[in-house]
């Protein structure tokens, strides 16, 4: 048991005992403490005076030494029991003399003195003491005690202590048993009191106080307390009880207010859940009463025919139907007027009202048979609709009832709630009279009306569907998926995608399909709705559809009819070109054996005949070619082969084999294509170039004066696509304007009679139209009569990617800015020209004709801006193209330009004539737009080109210039210049010399080359130089010329060194013929023409001893003697030269140029596979490198006497080879 | 009887392995006449003042005196300054607190006495019956120890007073009749 938990009484002895033991027991230990530290001290002093005595005692047995006399002394010591051992010691701190008690141990005594004082050590108290004499310390005692006597001393101390503790416990017990009750006492009252209170709960009982001290306060607080507990306890009694009351009070408020909400729910309910307005009228009566407990209710209703007058309806509550059936006969019998009668008073005022007794009102109609019958208390109440009282019901009763203010409130509230109801009722009775009257519309149809909603569930569908297909509105309705099961499986996908096109991107739908009626036969349904809308959150849509079975097999009958129609047609056309293939085979046949037969010897009259048959011949086989494109495109078997062509070069063409016939008619034929037209394309070059030769033969056709023009056009298209627009105009005949459609029809011509005189099949326009049909465009004609005609179409084209624009490569720099004088009497051409040259940058200036010309030409030459070059036309009016150029000749004043002549013509002679007066070229018309570049860059750099010749610039000599590839040979040695030029001439290259690499760049600014063949060493820019400088000049502008590095340099390392630099390929000097043309082929990537293989190189062990390797020389220069013969007189002349550099560089002491001139020597001696004079050049250069000038000047005899040999050696080779 | 030894503190260590030296024998007795001083009380009048000299006169044994300087000078008794002299002759004595009669004097030894017996001195000496001659303390070597007699009649003569802690140590004789008698 814990403390805390003992009686109080229990507490009390146990704190009086603990405090009186503790008390004492302090004080013993304190006395205890007192008197053992009070018995040492004492005792130590004793001991002291003790150590004193003998120390005195032994002085002079000290002082004289006495050993024995001072051991006597010490035996005195015997007398004191509890001395264990003492000694004496000299000044000098040696044992002098000492005394053990019996039975101690000798070690007891200390050898030495030690510290003067006492101390306790173990078991005893030992003291050294000084003996003195004469205050000189003449020795030490020393004195150890055992403890005996204090010990025993302390014994009896605590026997004494315990004895009294003993004692005085056993009084405190005594004494606290008794003094306890005093505090207890009262506390165990306490408890008992409050155990009896809290175990009886009796509030009444009260301890009794017996003191004034603090125990009396106490249960006079207690006493207090339990009367405020009685008081509370009776007070919340008495509250308790109020409250039930007031509860009882509100829970039959409560009660009565729920009743209310519950009618009015119950009306509302009722009110909505039912479709006819009476019955939320008999619900109301019937809550109302089962409410109130009143046993009558009734309704009136403003009559519908009769206004402001209230009429009974048949709708009663009635509790006891026998008691009031006398009330309800009169009041079925009693409409009432506004004011009248209790109901007519409600409508009067719009409210509630109620009559405590119905005999205080005797004016009432109705109120003799109420009151007669019982009835007393009634109370009525409106339902008011759009502003209007629309009913009132009333309710009587058999007592007398004072007015319920709060029943009123709520029948108001019940009005209040009926009116939407029966406004919403009366609106859905005309709905479904309206209703009704459109579902007797819809029956009487014969399409059948349907609404789906978005899941394709048929929500509505009009009943003679049955008739249609058997299943009535019912089983559709029940199965959703019936209907696309009874579609034709390949109508399915159709219907469904109507549906979901309908649905999901609310599109109308007409679709016709095929479905299985119920007894198992198709029939063609024509379904179409206008769309989509949502009801009630729901996507629905509204459809018809009829039957079409009868017009569908209509339809299918024609269809096939149709279709042998067609089938047949083809056949036909199938037939008409396998006809037309078979005739062409011998028309080619009778076309060639004419020919032949016309080259041959014959009279004027057979050429003649021959002549018609021929020209019959290939009118009939125009004839045919057209019948079996038509007939093609008429069987759908003429394709377009789309394929990458340029544009101006098919119009280019075109025009040429054009421009034969309308010369021949005297006809200028211009093409005119804007520069804006793109011109890498992809199509069908071969059907564009027909069609443009329909048009164009048509124009010249119909056409005698005057000129034809073709005009191309560039429209806005969509990228990657070009949309062109040709325009073919002439100066002929016209169409008249209501023929303009009819000439596209096959067979037809404007005019019956136009065939007769023109001929022709008429098919031409047709095919054109279906061939620009094809290629994505439309053809169409702008004409009057006697004023011309001028046919356009349009086509749709593939652009190129890699140049999809426009322009072409860019013009040549020099041409920028360049006189150019256009003369020409056609304006077209004028401008055609005009346009071409301003596209080049160049500076035209046109006139109409030869006067005009001359006089600009005078002009610009007074004013000293001549015309560099000037363009004629060979036929014009007046003065032609040749009297023009004679006139300039014979003009002293006008010289340095040079003429180009374009005619139409092509006569014999007219080359000659061209020479004879001056002109550099001469160019049949329609003029190519590279062909006129070319022959303008020709004349005006003759030594490039064929002019270079002297000749005339044809189409044919440009023709050969363009196979021929324009080599720059840039290269500062002659003799390897030679080489290399003449290797390549003989390859019909056409060889431009550069001597440095400056020269080089400059060159290539001035005009274009086709590859260039680089010597790297080189004076003033050599040729890595150059390279750098043309690459960057070629920055950005696409362009990248080849270069092929010539070098001389064995090394390793070169190749790698040119490539970098910007090189294409490398070969190494010196020249091989095969390794060149390799190189440049490889360069170029094409083949660089020319006259056959070379010729193997020699074989490499003709390398001989000799002075001069003939074979690999010959070799080399691909057996050209005369070659062999130039480089040689080319060599002795410039040997000389090179001797004399390597000498001046020897005696100038100058390593570098001792090094360059020793290659340069090296250089033109590997020409000659000169081995020996090679290697001595060789060597020179090598000490030079090194700038080993001694070693060169050793060198310099061997150079000096293989050169020698190498001139005498090459002297007589070249006489052999000239002779 | 009386034993004294010769200590440590009073002889060379080395030289006492060897046998006794020539001067131990005064070394020992110098020693002994030293200390003896000690423990004799003069009377006050025995000084001129307080802090005066104690003077020790030795007669007829010139190495005691050497002795005696060497073991005492320098050094004080009982607050008093030790002073050695050398009597020159037993008729020119000079005053002095302890006079030591050497063996040379046995001749002379009754004059001697008789010229200090009213004075306060304590004599010392070695002669046969010193101390029943009349001498207050008289040694004798024995077996290198020294042993003494204490003549009381003649210290009471000489207001001297001899602590009886030496007492115990030597023996205490009185006069003779014949020295009682004696005037």
């Amino acid at each position: 048991m814990r403390f805390r938990d003992l009686s109080i009484r229990q507490k009390l002895m146990a704190l009086m005992m603990l405090t009186s033991s503790a008390a004492l027991l302090l004080a013993c230990v304190a006395f205890m403490t007192y008197e053992s530290v009070n018995m040492r001290q004492e005792m130590a002093r004793e001991l002291s005076a003790l150590a004193g005595i003998i120390g005195d005692n032994s002085t002079a047995a000290l002082s004289f030494k006495d050993r024995k006399a001072a051991e006597e002394t010490l035996a005195t010591l015997a007398a004191k029991d509890q001395i264990v051992a003492a000694a004496l010691y000299g000044a000098d701190g040696a044992l002098f003399a000492r005394y053990l008690r019996a039975g101690a141990r000798p070690e007891t005594v200390p050898a030495a003195p030690e510290d003067e004082g006492y101390r306790f050590v173990s078991g005893g108290l030992e003291l050294f003491s000084p003996v003195l004499m004469d205050r000189d310390r003449i020795g030490t005692v020393y004195v150890r005690s055992d403890l005996s006597l204090m010990v025993a001393r302390l014994k009896r101390y605590i026997a004494i202590v315990i004895v009294v503790m003993g004692a005085s416990t056993i009084l405190a017990l005594l004494l606290a048993s008794r003094l306890q009750e005093v505090i207890s006492g009262p506390i165990q009252e306490l408890v008992e009191t409050t155990r009896v209170v809290a175990t009886g709960r009796n509030y009444a009982v009260r301890a009794v106080r017996r003191s004034r001290d603090e125990m009396g306060l106490l249960i006079d607080g207690f006493n207090d307390m339990l009367s405020q507990i009685q008081e509370r306890d009776r007070a919340l009694e008495s509250a308790r009880e109020a409250l039930e009351l007031r509860v009882l009070e509100r829970t039959r408020e409560l009660q009565q207010q729920v009743a209310f909400i519950q009618l009015l729910r119950t009306v509302a309910a009722l009110a909505n859940e039912t479709s006819t307005i009476e019955e939320p009228l008999q619900a109301c009566l019937d809550a109302v009463c089962a409410l109130t407990r009143w046993p009558v209710g009734h309704v009136y209703a403003l009559s519908s025919e009769t206004p402001h007058v209230l009429a009974p309806l048949p709708i009663w509550h009635l509790d006891d139907p026998g008691r009031f059936t006398d009330l309800r006969r009169v009041t079925e019998a009693t409409p009432l007027k506004r004011g009248a009668g209790l109901p007519g008073r409600v409508m009067q005022t719009g409210g509630p009202i109620w009559i405590r007794d119905i005999r205080e009102e005797p004016d009432s109609p109705r109120a003799r048979t109420g009151v007669d019958i019982g009835v007393r208390a009634a109370f009525a109440f409106p339902v008011v609709v759009g502003g209007e009282v629309a009913v009132v019901l009333e309710f009587f009763t058999t007592e007398v009832i004072e007015p319920d203010e709060r029943l009123l409130q709520v029948m108001t509230q019940v009005g209040t709630q009926l009116g939407p109801v029966i406004q919403r009722r009366r609106a859905e009775e005309s709905l479904r009279r309206s209703e009704e009257k459109y579902r007797s519309l819809v029956a009487n149809i014969p399409d059948v009306t349907w609404t789906s909603d978005s899941t394709g569930r048929t929500v509505f569908i009009s009943p003679n569907v049955e008739t249609l297909c058997g299943f009535t509105p019912g089983v559709i309705y029940g199965d959703p998926d019936l209907w696309l099961s009874r579609v034709h499986p390949g109508d399915v996908e159709k219907v469904r995608e109507a549906y979901r096109g309908l649905f999901a991107g609310n599109r109308k739908f007409e679709v016709e399909y095929r479905l299985r009626r119920r007894d198992g036969e198709w029939i063609w349904l024509y379904d179409r709705t206008l769309g989509a809308y949502e009801k009630n959150g729901v996507a629905c849509a509204d459809g018809i559809f009829s039957d079409i079975t009868e017009r569908k097999q209509a339809e299918l009958e024609l269809q096939k009819a149709k279709e042998a129609a067609e089938h047949a047609s083809r056949a036909k056309s199938e037939f008409l070109a396998n006809m037309s293939h078979e005739i062409r085979t011998p028309m080619n046949g009778i076309i060639g054996m004419t020919e032949l037969v016309l080259d041959t010897r014959l009279t004027s009259e057979q050429r003649n005949y021959l002549d018609m048959v021929k020209s019959s011949a290939d009118s009939l086989t125009t004839l045919i070619n057209d019948i079996l494109d038509f007939s093609k495109i008429e069987a759908g078997r003429l394709d377009l082969e789309p394929i990458d062509f340029g544009l101006r070069d098919c119009l280019d063409d075109t025009m040429r084999i054009l421009a034969v016939r309308a010369h021949a008619k005297g006809l200028e034929l211009a093409c005119h294509i804007l520069p804006e037209v793109p011109d890498a394309l992809i199509g069908d070059p071969g059907r564009l170039r027909q069609v443009l030769i329909n048009l164009v033969g048509n124009a010249i056709k119909f056409t005698d004066r005057g000129e034809v023009v073709v005009r191309v056009e560039a429209d806005a298209a969509p990228p990657h696509v070009a949309q062109l627009r040709f325009g073919v105009s002439d100066t002929g005949i016209g169409i008249a304007r209501d023929k303009h459609a009819a000439i596209f029809e096959a067979f037809a011509q404007a005019d019956g009679s136009t065939t007769r005189k023109y001929g022709g099949t008429g098919l031409g326009l047709t095919i054109s139209s279906q061939l620009v049909e094809m290629m994505g465009g439309r053809i169409w004609v702008e004409s009057e009569v006697g004023r011309g005609s001028t046919f356009y179409f349009t086509a749709r084209l593939g652009l190129q990617d890699k140049l999809a624009s426009a322009a072409a490569a860019p013009p040549p720099e020099e041409l920028k800015g360049l006189r150019i004088l256009v003369v020409d009497d056609n304006a077209t051409n004028r401008m055609i020209l005009e346009e071409m040259f301003s596209g080049w940058r160049m500076r035209p200036t046109s006139v109409d004709g030869g006067d005009t010309a001359l006089a600009a030409l005078r002009a610009a030459a007074r004013r000293g801006n001549p015309f560099r070059l000037v363009v004629l036309d060979a036929n014009m009016p007046g003065m032609d193209g040749f009297s023009v150029a004679e006139s300039i000749q014979a003009d002293a004043s006008l010289t340095g330009q040079d003429l180009i002549m374009l005619t139409s013509g092509g006569q014999r002679g007219e080359a000659a004539r061209c020479r004879q007066v001056g002109i550099s070229a001469y160019l049949t018309k329609p003029t190519r737009r590279s062909e006129l570049l070319d022959v303008v860059m020709t004349v005006l750099h003759p030594a490039t080109g064929a002019g270079r010749r002297g000749g005339l610039i044809t189409r044919h000599s440009l023709r050969e210039e363009r196979r021929r590839l324009r080599v720059l040979l840039v290269e500062d040695n002659p003799v390897n210049r030679a080489v290399a030029a003449r290797l390549l001439e003989r390859r019909g290259q056409i060889v431009t010399i550069a001597r440095n690499g400056r020269e080089a760049v400059d060159l290539i600014k001035a005009r274009p080359f086709d590859v260039a063949l680089m010597d790297l060493q080189m004076p003033e820019m050599d040729g890595l130089e150059a390279t750098a400088a043309i690459r960057a000049s070629e920055e950005g502008t696409g362009r990248r010329l080849p270069i092929v590095a010539m070098t001389a340099h064995a090394m390793k390392g070169d190749r790698e060194r040119c490539l970098r630099a910007g090189m294409d390929a490398y070969v190494s000097k010196p020249i091989q013929a095969g390794d060149l043309f390799e190189a440049i082929d490889a360069a170029t990537g094409a083949t660089s023409g020319g006259a056959g293989e070379p010729d193997a190189p020699g074989p490499a062990t003709s390398r001989g001893k000799g002075v001069v390797d003939r074979a690999a020389l010959l070799s080399r220069l691909e057996g050209d003697a005369s070659l062999l013969t130039e480089i040689v007189g080319l060599f002795l002349q410039t040997a000389p030269r090179l001797m004399r550099d390597l000498k001046q560089a020897l005696t100038s002491k100058d390593a570098g140029k001792l090094e360059r001139a020793a290659h340069t020597l090296k250089g033109a001696v590997a020409n000659f596979g000169a081995r020996p004079a090679f290697e001595a050049a060789f060597k020179m250069e090598q000490h030079g490198q090194r700038g080993d000038l001694a070693a060169a000047r050793k060198a310099w005899a061997s150079v000096e006497k293989e050169m020698a040999r190498l001139k005498k050696e090459l002297e007589r080779l070249a006489e052999e080879h000239a002779a | 009887m009386l034993v004294l030894f010769a200590t440590a503190s009073l002889i060379d260590p080395s030289r006492a392995q060897l046998g006794p030296p020539p001067d131990f024998e005064h070394d020992v007795k110098a020693s002994f006449v030293y200390t003896v001083a000690k423990f004799v009380e003069w009377p006050d009048r025995a000084f001129e003042r307080p802090g005066a000299p104690l003077v020790f006169e030795v007669l007829g044994e010139d190495p005691l005196e050497e002795a005696l300087q060497r073991a005492a000078r320098g050094k004080t008794v009982n607050g008093h300054p030790v002073e050695i002299l050398k009597a020159g002759d037993a008729r020119d004595l000079t005053p002095c607190h302890v006079l030591y009669i050497g063996r040379s004097e046995a001749g002379r030894l009754r004059g001697v006495l008789d010229r200090v017996r009213d004075a306060t001195v304590l004599t010392v000496g070695e002669l046969e019956s010193f101390a029943e001659d009349g001498g207050v303390m008289g040694l004798r070597l024995e077996q290198n120890m020294i042993r003494f007699e204490v003549n009381v009649d003649a210290a009471a003569r000489a207001h001297l007073s001899i602590s009886s802690k030496i007492l115990k140590l030597g023996t205490v004789i009185r006069e003779r009749k014949r020295a009682r008698g004696a005037p």
